[in-house]
């Protein structure tokens, strides 16, 4: 399958968004070359989890079309050399690296055999980290991403680029439960950030079980939307949603919430009907 | 030289007067508060920069977050708030701000023993012990006004990477001269003296200058050094003096227990083992009083009181 362009090597920023651009220029609006390129992320995704038994594969799977819309539908964009001539992306729910790893790999920005370095000393850390080439900000903390984007956003608006660039937040429906989610959708809604784009990755479970067990989540709209955020939900999984739910997240002036309804382990039969984590039994106990 | 020890200068209006003249200096300074601005002094950035000025609101943990995006972006921000509600963001301060060295610029005020009024649950005796133990952190805690504001322009304007500057309230001890320099990973050496030396900062440098003069009078002979970078540590001075003196102290509004009291106590078993007396606040919370000397008196940290512990100690050495 040739899904992978030649890796740039120009600096770690550029090379990212110019490959994102450059390949969301030649499929953007292509589902059938999306949905392949997915099938591609998740394999390495798999692969990285028949490897290292404790990377989070059914996390990272539930993610996959959300960033590949991302990354390769609608694309993250650059005007210009500065941080805030840009649009970034936040993973924020850190514990799905292994998905965006993946689509850096098939990005050409990552090697593949950079990947199945996961969680070795030396390699790719087990959670997203900034010192990996094309990962904007370290996460791994729950609830943080979105604070994050919050300060990027405002720069942008003083360095009067808010209108041109985005900032995008992939997030967890368990990370929902972090107070920092709603301290930082507070702020952004009330300085008028309309430019962060928070995805919410809604697979249902959380690290003890379904999500509205471990703790009721609530109205996951409602809750956005009386902060003054505008809220829609998509089937996380089918692209014309998820492209359609990121236009118009473009031209909203408002901060716009994407509830992605997913499926935990999407793409592996065994982790989908179970809702599991990880690839094998393991011994019961946790990460 | 003259000390006034107790409490005259104001952090939080040298902050504030600091964070203008950074403001004007470099358009991309930002600060943000945690509706705080009366209290920490950044009311009148906020009044001189609107645009570069923003609240978050009661919600500490999204400022550290919103600063460290900044940051990301490119901008110089500031954070303020009170110290011990800062560190109820330590492990963003950890996990976002130290591992991805971001050039955030933390303060925390009304640390120590300087919100008297408001009691334990504002007073902060943990922060140095808390940042000190973040890889790639810059620690500070500038003594008087002079100090804070030449500090807070360095790390604002010069220094890059994260920062965490410790300052009182409205209890600052005038110490130096406007003309004096502060950079970043020195010590100040006030008084020479071959029988002890005292480390010490921030406010409590008063405190140790006075108890000086005090031990002066009695045929002591003292050393006082300033110690307002906690982080990276001026080793060789603190050594080369440490060697001199028969008695090192180590004075604090803060624990002793992480604080200066554990930084001396680390580099001389290390470098130059003395015997170390520290006076700071032991294994303790604070308390509410009616005013700053009265608290320092309930905690054994006035002048006389100082003067006494190593009096004492100097008996045994």
């Amino acid at each position: 399958m040739p899904l992978r362009p030649r890796r740039n090597s120009a600096a770690r920023v550029p090379s990212v968004d110019g490959q994102a651009e450059a390949w969301s220029k030649t499929y953007a609006r292509s589902v059938s070359m999306l949905e392949r390129v997915a099938e591609r992320v998740r394999s390495l995704v798999i692969r990285m989890g028949l490897l290292e038994r404790s990377v989070h594969v059914g996390s990272s799977l539930s993610v996959v079309d959300i960033l590949v819309a991302i990354y390769f539908g609608r694309g993250l964009r650059r005007s210009g050399s500065r941080p805030t001539e840009r649009d970034w992306l936040i993973l924020s729910k850190g514990h799905a690296a292994p998905a965006l790893y993946a689509v850096l790999a098939v990005a050409g920005v990552l090697s593949e055999e950079a990947l199945y370095t996961i969680r070795s000393i030396n390699g790719l850390e087990g959670h997203a980290d900034a010192s990996v080439e094309g990962v904007d900000v370290s996460t791994g903390s729950l609830g943080q991403g979105l604070s994050i984007a919050a300060g990027i956003a405002y720069a942008m608006r003083l360095d009067g680029t808010d209108g041109r660039h985005r900032v995008f937040v992939v997030l967890g429906d368990g990370e929902l439960d972090e107070g920092q989610v709603w301290e930082a959708a507070s702020t952004i809604a009330h300085l008028g950030l309309g430019n962060v784009v928070a995805v919410v990755d809604a697979n249902g479970y959380q690290l003890d079980g379904p999500v509205d067990e471990v703790k009721r989540k609530g109205d996951l709209l409602g809750r956005w939307e009386s902060l003054g955020w505008e809220a829609v939900v998509v089937d996380g999984h089918n692209y014309e949603g998820l492209l359609a739910a990121l236009d118009h997240a473009d031209s909203s002036p408002k901060p716009v919430v994407v509830v992605a309804r997913t499926r935990r382990g999407k793409g592996l039969s065994v982790l989908e009907a179970s809702g599991g984590q990880y690839i094998g039994e393991g011994d019961g106990w946790g990460s | 030289m003259v000390i006034v020890w107790g409490g005259l200068g104001s952090y939080r209006r040298a902050l504030g007067e600091a964070l203008v003249e950074a403001g004007k200096a470099n358009r991309s300074v930002v600060v943000l508060d945690a509706d705080t601005p009366r209290s920490t002094g950044t009311l009148v950035f906020a009044e001189a920069f609107p645009d570069r000025f923003f609240n978050v609101g009661i919600s500490e943990q999204d400022l550290v977050g919103t600063a460290a995006g900044l940051a990301v972006a490119g901008k110089i921000p500031v954070a303020a708030a009170f110290a011990v509600f800062l560190m109820r963001a330590w492990e963003q301060i950890r996990n976002t701000v130290a591992r991805d060295g971001l050039n955030v610029k933390l303060v925390g005020t009304h640390s120590g023993l300087s919100d008297y009024m408001d009691g334990s649950s504002h007073q902060c005796l943990e922060d140095i012990a808390l940042t000190r133990v973040l890889p790639g952190f810059t620690v500070v805690a500038p003594a008087d006004t002079v100090a804070t504001k030449k500090i807070v322009l360095e790390v604002v304007l010069e220094h890059k990477g994260p920062v965490y500057v410790r300052l009182g309230r409205d209890n600052a001890p005038k110490i130096y001269d406007s003309s004096e320099e502060f950079p970043i990973g020195g010590s100040k050496t006030l008084r020479d003296g071959s029988d002890v030396v005292v480390f010490s900062y921030g406010a409590m440098l008063g405190v140790a200058l006075e108890a000086a003069r005090v031990l002066e009078e009695k045929g002591v002979s003292i050393g006082v050094v300033d110690v307002y970078t906690l982080k990276p540590l001026d080793v060789d001075n603190v050594i080369r003096l440490a060697r001199r003196a028969n008695l090192v102290v180590t004075l604090e509004d803060h624990s002793v227990h992480g604080g200066l009291g554990s930084i001396i106590a680390e580099t001389l078993a290390e470098h130059a083992p003395r015997k170390l007396v520290r006076i700071g606040v032991r294994d303790r919370f604070g308390a509410s009083s009616r005013s700053y000397v009265e608290l320092l008196e309930y905690m054994g940290l006035t002048p006389d009181k100082v003067a006494s512990r190593i009096m004492e100690a100097l008996r045994c050495v």
